[in-house]
């Protein structure tokens, strides 16, 4: 019958029309980001807001743009503390070999991709930028049973 | 109360004559009542047309799953003001290999042609300019004119993808002229008159229902067709095909000119719906609402139609256009016009 491709086409329009749209309205509506999305890494805090960090610089290592920067110091009892760390988030590669290196999961992969700055300094992200900002869920992972 | 609302542009139309016909002479009180009504259409129309913009880009935004312009305003709804702005303000080039008054004047000739249809649109009981006794012949005459507009302007502006666009334009324009004029035939054939109030007074039988959709049921797709093909929209927007033809003939034109063209572009495609809604569904008859509410809601009912058929068809091909309108619509509509003769004859026979 001449013009019924038409009307499926007309109908699939309508269809179209009546069904939820895919367009997210960006700065108010949020995507998901799947549990595994790389965003920019961050340290991780458990619940009271203590990191777990011990501060034994794999991921200074482990990093192939060298962008994480790591001072420490001794405090009494021989306990190392971290006294400044921070990551250079221009050139980071978000390859996750700072996240797979750490034998503590001290750091992780977090959700956040709004990346942009004023100025350069804005882009260099410390530990004062991730304390209780690590919006994931935390994961009480057991540390591994290593001396350090 | 009911009556008030029911013919309140009249009436309005009427007291502002009367308020000047007290202290000035009747016939400048005459010519001051037409040209605040003609001023009201102006106004009028500008509004229709950008609501008309916004709920295109809303609508077949909507088809396509996305959301549309959401930001101007409330849901958007400041988005063609803000386009209208916007072109205001640019400069208005004229290119210097142009020929610059055909360039400028086919501007002129495309916004007239199209406000003039307006004449004998009736948008309610008595909201009509003037109710010639010709007046569906006079408008598709008159909607005949913007092919010289976009002629002129193709020509003007001295641009090959201009011409092209000019070129395909008059082809097509003049093409289906032919079969939307067979398929008014039809419909003048069984109210007997061309006057546009006497074909809605005719489909007030069957109290209020006789609409000629349904005595006239090609009449309508023939007459729907080669008015999408006339007003150059999608499905047959050969002439501004973005693809081929960059924008057609109004390439070279910006700001406040292509304003224009856009203004006349719409008003037509207004005018042409609204013409539909007259012949075929009844114009301003209906129950309860007042006549105006429902001849609206029958306009943009079927410009609904052309913004639906915008967002699910691909164009045709230029050959495949000619063959439609030549081959199928003509033939049709010629068809149309014999059963509507036949059938009136026998009516008459048995009937009346």
């Amino acid at each position: 019958m001449i013009g019924s491709g038409i009307v499926k086409g007309m109908k699939v329009t309508l269809d179209h029309m009546l069904k939820p749209k895919v367009t997210v309205s960006y700065p108010e509506e949020r995507v998901y980001t799947p549990p595994r999305f790389r965003g920019a890494p961050a340290w991780v805090f458990d619940p009271n807001g203590h990191a777990r960090c011990v501060g034994c610089g794999i991921c200074v290592f482990s990093c192939p743009h060298g962008v994480i920067e790591m001072r420490t110091s001794e405090a009494p009892g021989k306990i190392r503390m971290v006294d400044y760390y921070s990551i250079h988030i221009t050139r980071c590669l978000f390859c996750g070999l700072c996240v797979e290196g750490c034998p503590f999961r001290a750091i992780e992969m977090s959700d956040e991709f709004e990346l942009a700055g004023y100025q350069r300094n804005d882009l260099t992200y410390t530990l004062e930028d991730w304390l209780g900002k690590n919006d994931r869920e935390y994961r009480d992972t057991p540390r591994p049973k290593v001396a350090i | 109360m009911s009556n008030f609302i029911n013919n309140f542009f009249p009436i309005a139309a009427n007291f502002i004559g009367s308020v000047f016909a007290s202290f000035l002479p009747d016939w400048i009180a005459q010519i001051i009542q037409i040209i605040v009504s003609i001023s009201f259409f102006f106004v009028f129309g500008t509004i229709v047309v950008m609501s008309l913009v916004y709920l295109e880009r809303r609508v077949i935004a909507f088809m396509q799953d996305r959301v549309g312009p959401n930001r101007v305003g409330p849901e958007g709804l400041l988005q063609p003001v803000a386009d209208v702005l916007k072109l205001f303000a640019k400069e208005d080039i004229v290119p210097t290999n142009a020929d610059p008054i055909v360039f400028k004047l086919s501007t002129v000739i495309m916004v007239i042609s199209s406000l003039l249809i307006y004449t004998v649109i009736p948008f309610g009981k008595g909201m009509i300019i003037s109710d010639l006794n010709i007046g569906i012949l006079y408008a598709v005459a008159i909607s005949s004119l913007t092919a010289i507009g976009m002629l002129m302007a193709g020509w003007g502006s001295n641009n090959k993808y201009a011409l092209l666009g000019a070129m395909r334009a008059a082809a097509q324009v003049i093409s289906y002229e032919i079969p939307l004029v067979f398929s008014i035939i039809g419909v003048a054939m069984i109210t007997g008159s061309l006057s546009t109030v006497s074909i809605v007074n005719g489909q007030a039988a069957w109290a209020g229902w006789r609409w000629n959709i349904i005595l006239q049921p090609i009449g309508f797709l023939v007459y729907f067709i080669s008015a999408t093909a006339e007003l150059n929209r999608t499905p047959f927007d050969l002439m501004e095909a973005e693809s081929e033809l960059v924008a057609g003939y109004h390439t070279e034109y910006s700001g406040v000119r292509f304003a224009l063209f856009f203004l006349a572009e719409y008003l037509n495609a207004f005018a042409v719906a609204a013409l539909g809604a007259t012949l075929f569904f009844g114009g301003w008859l209906g129950p309860i609402l007042p006549p105006y509410i429902w001849f609206l809601i029958k306009t943009y009912l079927l410009f609904f139609v052309f913004y639906w058929m915008r967002g699910t068809l691909p164009r045709v091909r230029i050959d495949q256009l000619m063959n439609l309108a030549w081959k199928y619509l003509l033939p049709a509509a010629l068809v149309n016009m014999l059963i509507t003769g036949v059938g009136i004859w026998v009516y008459q026979a048995l009937i009346a």
